[in-house]
């Protein structure tokens, strides 16, 4: 069964309820919620996802008006995590956002039989792009055009890999978008599903896209990691695509790792592992049409010598 | 005791410290304080010309003689020492 199944009043029904055993890549997370900015968000963007209801439950969250007077008075908005509360409380209109966030903090903190990297992650005939970037470098940007056109969404935030497999892990769920990318997507993809941007976040204006459908049905599928593109955003810059050395590719992921540190040794050795496998390249642009031609025409005159 | 083995193109020393050579990058991890360091530019070149200088001959599987093993054990303290002045400067 996936969201979609379930009418308006019946996901409201177990959300408010028992909880909605929502599947995303290999984590089931059951969700409680009364706030409708929560409800609305998981009915349009989760639509396609599946509801677990027998397997394991990885993570049991809520996102809860707090038993006080901010519960009328300036809503606000709590997560919270096996009844605990880690994150201060956030004004009431933010309540998806603060439940993307949150999921967020559960996989980077806790699922360490994962290497987790702050990076976006999109695939093309077998062989995954990864982007690793710090926030504001036009990563989240670069990858919702490239799942818009024609790439494989496998997670706009956090690129996982399997130590055993060497792959990447899909996580698909919505792409966050901040400030002026919002506006910059919409047009790249006019018939892309957005969220009402949410003003004043502590990241700014901040509004979701539903990821494709084709990326939800192939969340079980891992990639094999096959370049690592190192974006960043200047405005008035023209497209430049540049070769990025081994040894910096792999301090990239390193740096940008949340739990590098976790996997000792091995973690080196497993990065090490992936940037052999891979090109790895800078990216500057500002022109995002540009930017997604330069990186869709290298990594298909890749594809093509291999085969 | 010093050891040496080669893994996947890069090389494992004891006391523990793994190296990894791409190119002019010369990547080396310590476990037991789990830093990363990348030595490039200068210290990569200090690397392979301490490495040269000292006759190291990292070949397959084959066995090292004592003197290479020693040349070894020096190459660590460099490393390191480079390694330390690059997360200085």
């Amino acid at each position: 069964m996936r969201v979609t199944d379930l009418t308006a009043g019946a996901l409201r029904t177990r959300l408010a309820g028992p909880g909605l055993a929502l599947r995303t890549g290999p984590f089931v997370t059951n969700v409680q919620s009364r706030v409708d900015a929560v409800i609305d968000g998981i009915a349009l963007h989760y639509a396609d996802h599946p509801v677990d209801d027998a397997g394991f439950v990885d993570f049991h969250v809520g996102v809860q008006r707090p038993r006080s007077l901010r519960r009328w008075f300036r809503p606000q908005v709590m997560f919270s995590i096996d009844g605990a509360s880690p994150f201060n409380a956030l004004p009431g209109d933010q309540g998806f956002a603060l439940l993307e966030w949150g999921l967020n903090w559960c996989i980077s903190a806790h699922c360490h039989q994962y290497l987790i990297a702050h990076a976006a992650v999109v695939e093309r005939a077998g062989g995954a792009l990864v982007m690793p970037a710090p926030s504001g470098s036009g990563k989240s940007t670069l990858c919702a055009a490239l799942s818009l056109g024609g790439w494989r969404l496998l997670s706009d935030e956090l690129a996982m890999f399997d130590p055993t497999t060497r792959g990447l892990v899909p996580l698909v769920r919505p792409v966050s978008l901040k400030n002026a990318s919002i506006d910059v997507i919409r047009r790249f993809a006019p018939d892309a599903t957005f969220s009402t941007p949410i003003h004043d976040t502590v990241k700014g204006t901040v509004a979701h896209v539903k990821p494709p459908l084709a990326a939800v049905l192939a969340a079980s599928q891992q990639a094999k990691p096959r370049w690592i593109v190192s974006p960043r955003f200047e405005p008035g810059a023209g497209t430049a695509l540049s070769p990025l050395s081994r040894g910096r590719a792999l301090m990239m992921l390193a740096d940008n790792a949340f739990n590098y540190s976790v996997h000792g040794l091995e973690g080196f050795e497993l990065l090490a592992a992936v940037v052999e496998s891979c090109e790895c390249f800078e990216l500057c642009y500002s022109d995002l049409q540009d930017a997604v031609n330069t990186l869709t025409t290298v990594c298909d005159r890749g594809i093509a010598t291999c085969t | 005791m010093v050891r040496r083995r080669v893994m996947q193109g890069g090389w494992a020393l004891n006391p523990d410290i793994h190296v990894r050579v791409w190119d002019e990058d010369v990547l080396v991890y310590v476990p037991a304080t789990g830093d990363t360091h990348l030595l490039d530019g200068r210290l990569a070149h200090a690397f392979h010309g301490l490495a040269n200088r000292d006759a190291v001959q990292v070949r397959d599987q084959g066995d090292v003689d004592v003197d290479a093993l020693h040349t070894l054990a020096s190459l660590q303290v460099a490393v390191e020492s480079m390694a330390s002045c690059a997360s200085q400067t």
